[in-house]
């Protein structure tokens, strides 16, 4: 919400004195201030998700929850979000996993991120 | 426009650096390389930007900043993702939870991701136990209180 409200407190204040002359530089600044919220609100999901921090968390507290539990929870993620459906075969691709799944492989051959 | 297509390309040109530089190894590893060829890029573009340009340095950087921290988080999640990583793997036919959850740790396993945290300096092995480093309990700090 801050971010949202940085942005168009950005925008809303370099339209009042808008000249053709600055036009790219706002432009730059409003995409860069978005880039910017985009960035921090991916890194923040990251590292609350993170199952290696999870992990740390419990080297420091001595716990003995199950390693796998946070790995397992992205499996009804996938459920959730409607990528899988449980056959009696398993889990199974449906047709936006599908188009996911293979959007993401296509992405770990173009970065070189082994499968 | 001309000045906007110039920031665009010098993006792109920095994505693709930042791969050649990481081929083969982990975000987190190669982190020095892929700062280096940012910055590198980053000085060439604001160089124009500073002599021929219509923007000013201080927007090109604020945009220069977003774009490394927005491809940032979205390389290093395409990378890590646990979900992601499933889905590809479903891609090969239907799996148990049990089946997918062994599959997975099989690859990116608690003793693998053990080796990662004492290799970033998050935790250390002492006297035949791991504990969590000074470095390990700020990082720890700052999540819990982002969550």
């Amino acid at each position: 919400m801050l971010g949202v409200a940085v942005i168009g407190g950005f925008v809303l204040a370099t339209s009042r004195s808008a000249s053709a002359h600055t036009a790219s530089t706002r432009l730059v600044i409003a995409i860069g201030l978005s880039a910017w919220v985009f960035g921090l609100l991916i890194v923040r999901v990251m590292l609350v998700r993170s199952v290696s921090l999870r992990l740390l968390a419990r080297i420091d507290s001595s716990s003995r929850d199950a390693f796998d539990a946070g790995i397992r929870a992205r499996i009804g993620d996938m459920q959730r979000f409607h990528l899988v459906r449980e056959t009696t075969g398993g889990n199974m691709l449906t047709g936006f996993g599908e188009l996911v799944g293979g959007l993401v492989a296509a992405c770990y051959i173009v970065l070189g991120i082994e499968a | 426009m001309n000045d906007i297509a110039i920031v665009v390309v010098a993006l792109i040109a920095a994505m693709w650096i930042s791969e050649l530089a990481l081929r083969g190894t982990k975000l987190q590893t190669g982190l020095a390389r892929v700062l280096a060829a940012w910055g590198s890029v980053y000085a060439l573009t604001l160089g124009y930007t500073l002599l021929r340009s219509g923007i000013s340095p201080i927007g090109f950087t604020i945009l220069w900043g977003g774009a490394f921290l927005s491809w940032f988080g979205l390389r290093s999640h395409a990378e890590s993702s646990i979900l992601l990583r499933m889905l590809v793997m479903l891609r090969r036919g239907a799996s148990s939870d049990e089946e997918l959850v062994a599959r997975y740790v099989s690859l990116y396993g608690e003793t693998a991701r053990i080796d990662e945290l004492c290799r970033g300096g998050l935790a250390q092995k002492a006297r035949g136990s791991f504990t969590v480093t000074a470095k390990g309990s700020t990082v720890l700090r700052v999540v819990s209180k982002l969550r």
